[in-house]
């Protein structure tokens, strides 16, 4: 049980490893990134498990916090370049600073 | 039957991810992404960690998944087609990947320390609200209050940043 939930998280965090360098997309780079956070959760909580700890409960709910914020910034800059420059390409970003 | 359960979330979550990141359309890839985040709440309540199940549900799930899809809402003409435009170096990324688990599969497998906690791993360790509650209220206050000021920080960032118009300095 403890190597299947490891394993799992491992495997959510490696996806979300592939669509944060391989999506061109912005909305989907936020997506992987979450991916990655929710894994590093997952593997959290099972190690907490296995200290009979329940700090992990509170740990990941600041994660949480950091991560609804994290999405509502990067939503934001993705919102404002495709306002102004009428792209949702990661690959145009930079011209946001211009 | 919790340890069937919790191996059916995971391996559904593990699918849904992969879902995921193999969607072309951004809405599919958002809809999977939704339903990844479902099966690892149902895997936090399945191992004992109700409140933070339930947690991730409520406020996390429905809220991140609301701003994604008023994302996806307000630039719906902008999407990809197909996968070969989805992906801009699929196969770099895949095998960065690959060896991204490989690596910490490897270090995970051959630590000591996580052959010892793999031996202690029990589901029937269930801490209460109260006491997460109490601890939360009591020991980590400091946290709560960094936590409020960061949200409260993002969102007069966000508006600033919306507020933005062509020309703007």
């Amino acid at each position: 049980m403890f190597w299947i939930l490891i394993y799992s998280a491992l495997l959510i965090s490696s996806l979300g490893v592939f669509m944060l360098l391989s999506k061109k997309h912005i909305l989907s780079l936020l997506i992987g990134i979450e991916l990655i956070l929710n894994g590093i959760n997952l593997i959290f909580i099972v190690l907490a498990k296995s200290h009979q700890s329940y700090l992990a409960d509170i740990l990941i709910m600041f994660i949480l916090v950091i991560t609804a914020c994290e999405v509502a910034v990067g939503l934001a800059i993705f919102i404002l370049n495709q306002r102004l420059n009428k792209t949702i390409d990661i690959g145009d970003l930079k011209t946001l600073k211009d | 039957m919790i340890s069937s359960l919790v191996i059916i979330f995971s391996a559904l979550a593990v699918l849904s991810a992969l879902m995921c990141s193999l969607s072309a359309k951004i809405i599919r890839t958002t809809f999977f992404f939704g339903v990844t985040l479902f099966l690892i709440s149902f895997v936090f309540i399945s191992i004992g960690s109700t409140m933070l199940g339930i947690i991730q549900i409520l406020l996390y799930t429905g809220g991140t998944l609301i701003l994604f899809l008023f994302a996806v809402i307000l630039t719906a003409d902008w999407d990809y087609n197909d996968l070969s435009q989805t992906f801009s170096s699929p196969i770099k990324a895949l095998i960065i990947s690959f060896f991204f688990f490989l690596i910490t599969s490897y270090v995970f497998t051959n630590s000591e320390t996580m052959k010892n906690l793999s031996l202690n791993f029990k589901l029937d360790y269930v801490p209460s609200s109260e006491v997460i509650s109490t601890t939360l209220f009591k020991e980590w206050y400091p946290l709560l209050e960094i936590a409020s000021i960061l949200l409260l920080g993002t969102i007069i960032g966000c508006l600033t940043l919306l507020k933005l118009r062509k020309g703007d300095s």
